[in-house]
């Protein structure tokens, strides 16, 4: 479990009208959706752990991730920021080898089958001794979902939740890698009960594979705009809710039972 | 960095070659500055030098003598002092994520020489024999706390929100290294004659001063630091990353960034203590191992330490026969060689910096 108590976020220097009480739970895709300037990348820094909140706390099964030790998170939750550049000339391989640090006391022939094991799902296999610096940005971007996802590819043997942290994993792939990378998330959060949160701007790729969804709602004086809104995403994001916090209209369809929004 | 940088896919030495590689090198540039100088020595004579030493036996003759006494213990200054500046660039490197960091451009070296310069001129006024004996334990200290002040003044000019920023190191190592200057030409200028020759003959970086009692200290503290620095190696790794994402795979950065900079200060240091100012041994050493066995710290920083004491060791062989019978100061003709490299690296990296 996943919590934040009394959260106070802040959006572009400002803080969000009120602190957030939430809470997500392993085994789904949750996404994090709004308009920019709304908080979703300063949520997701307060969830990794890498900023500290100025009140509030996050929790990570129960406990505040200040108490955690740094090995001990790390194999509990990953992330994989926006811009991921490598210093130095490694290949692929060793860049999803970096992932295995907090496994580090594990045998070495153990480490390179998982490595080459998250490759292979991930469908990164060819790219094994290519340099990370010659890839294209589509393929650095997975390269990186690859080194997080082996982070935290055994389950921790106390039952603990994992927990992958996505800001933006689409930004720089194609129209199949869109799709491949989130119906592969989707069916691995699943199968291995990891709970995925994500950051997303494409409202119809969240309709598709988000099980829930939060939506940030940009700061409106004098507006009352409930924030922090948490719910089942086909159920939450409705036309009426898009023309609120993007101030944008649009029409839902179905598509194969899937809901999807149409634009203009 | 931003760009391709040689063939995608283009095959690299083993752990295991890279570091048979390096013991050869090592060897070799250990066995051609043995033979040279203006005292020329047969391979038969230093063996039989060897020989007699091992027996317990006192040095006979002129060539006993120059080799146990003076061949020898520079042969192995050189090689430890390339050791420690070429780990010690490795180690700044990691930690700045940035090939162009070397000890002596960063504020390392002339921190630790600045440290020394006081202590040869201000510290010989208290402890009157401490300018005759360059390696002895307080200038050593003395070196080594020089070394992590200005080390540590760099870390907190380079850091920015999100990281460390080459452009403010090598700007801070700039500005620190004009301080150390300045110091130094007040310590010249404070400086009796004597003080004047000692401080200035040091300053350009020399082997001369390699005694037996000076490698008793230099050593440990060159090996303890590849052994601390060796530990340092898959942190270094994942900090490639950026020291955000390297917390949030597991590592303790504050610590990590901590002991690296200890280390490189404690070699540097001990080092310059012996040697003054010898640079771009730290840029060299560890180009050339990356540019054969890759990134892989658990490789790059064994191996810069071989081949900045190959490299050493070869410069100072170079040094003594060039103008033989006098000898170049070691560090002017190491910037000889690294400020071309250096360059040539700079040129490669405009895109980023």
């Amino acid at each position: 479990m996943l919590a934040c108590e009394n959260l106070r976020v802040q959006a572009g220097g400002r803080p969000l009208l009120q602190p957030l009480d939430l809470g997500w739970s392993p085994g789904r895709v949750q996404v994090v959706l709004g308009p920019n300037g709304a908080g979703k990348s300063s949520l997701l820094g307060l969830l990794s752990g890498l900023s500290a909140p100025g009140q509030g706390q996050v929790t990570l099964d129960g406990r505040g991730l200040a108490e955690w030790k740094p090995a001990a998170l790390a194999r509990q939750r990953a992330c994989v920021p926006q811009d991921g550049q490598v210093a130095f000339d490694f290949t692929a391989e060793a860049v999803v080898e970096l992932g295995r640090h907090a496994h580090r006391l594990s045998p070495m022939p153990q480490q390179a089958d998982r490595v080459a094991e998250v490759m292979a799902a991930l469908g990164l296999s060819e790219l094994r001794g290519r340099r990370f610096n010659s890839l294209s940005g589509g393929e650095r971007a997975r390269v990186h979902l690859a080194r997080a996802c082996a982070q935290i590819w055994e389950a921790p043997p106390d039952g603990g939740s994992r927990w992958l942290l996505l800001d933006e994993p689409t930004a720089a792939l194609d129209l199949a890698h869109q799709h491949q990378s989130l119906r592969w998330l989707r069916d691995w959060s699943r199968a291995q009960r990891v709970g995925v949160v994500a950051v997303l701007h494409d409202l119809n790729l969240a309709l598709r594979y988000a099980d829930e969804a939060l939506v940030l709602g940009r700061q409106v004086p004098g507006q009352a705009l409930p924030e922090g809104r948490q719910g089942p995403v086909r159920e939450l994001l409705t036309p009426a809710l898009v023309r609120q916090v993007w101030g944008v209209d649009c029409q839902a369809v179905g598509h194969g039972g899937v809901p999807q929004l149409l634009f203009g | 960095m931003g760009r391709p940088m040689g063939r995608p896919t283009g095959r690299r030495l083993t752990p295991k070659a890279m570091g048979g590689l390096s013991l050869l090198l090592l060897a070799m540039s250990l066995l051609a500055g043995s033979g040279m100088g203006a005292y020329e020595l047969g391979a038969g004579q230093m063996l039989q030098a060897l020989w007699r030493a091992a027996q317990g036996l006192a040095p006979a003759g002129a060539p006993d003598l120059v080799f146990m006494n003076i061949r020898l213990p520079r042969l192995l200054l050189g090689a430890l002092a390339g050791a420690g500046l070429g780990l010690s660039g490795a180690l700044m490197q990691g930690l700045f994520r940035n090939p162009l960091a070397d000890p002596g451009l960063i504020g390392v070296s002339s921190g630790a020489a600045l440290a020394v310069g006081l202590g040869l001129v201000i510290g010989a006024n208290l402890w009157p024999t401490l300018p005759r004996t360059l390696g002895s334990p307080v200038l050593v200290a003395l070196a080594f706390g020089g070394g992590l002040l200005f080390t540590a003044l760099t870390c907190l000019l380079a850091q920015a929100e999100g990281g460390t920023r080459m452009g403010l190191m090598l700007l801070g190592g700039i500005a620190l290294n004009a301080l150390a200057g300045a110091g130094l030409g007040l310590m010249s200028f404070l400086a009796t004659d004597e003080q004047m020759r000692n401080l200035q003959f040091w300053l350009l970086g020399s082997l001369g001063g390699a005694r037996w009692s000076a490698l008793a200290w230099v050593a440990p503290a060159v090996l303890l630091a590849c052994g601390l620095g060796q530990g340092l190696a898959r942190g270094l790794n994942v900090l490639a990353l950026g020291e955000g994402p390297a917390r949030l795979a597991g590592v303790e950065v504050e610590s990590l960034k901590r002991r690296a900079i200890v280390a490189s200060a404690l070699a540097v240091g001990a080092v310059t203590a012996c040697t003054g100012l010898v640079g771009f041994v730290g840029l060299m050493a560890p180009h050339g191992v990356r540019l054969l066995a890759g990134p892989d710290h658990r490789v790059v920083l064994p191996a810069s330490a071989l081949w900045g004491a190959a490299l050493v060791v070869l410069a100072d062989a170079a040094a003594r026969m060039l103008v033989r019978p006098a000898e170049l100061p070691l560090g002017v003709l190491t910037a000889f060689l690294g400020a071309p490299v250096f360059l040539f690296m700079l040129r490669r990296q405009r895109g980023v910096l």
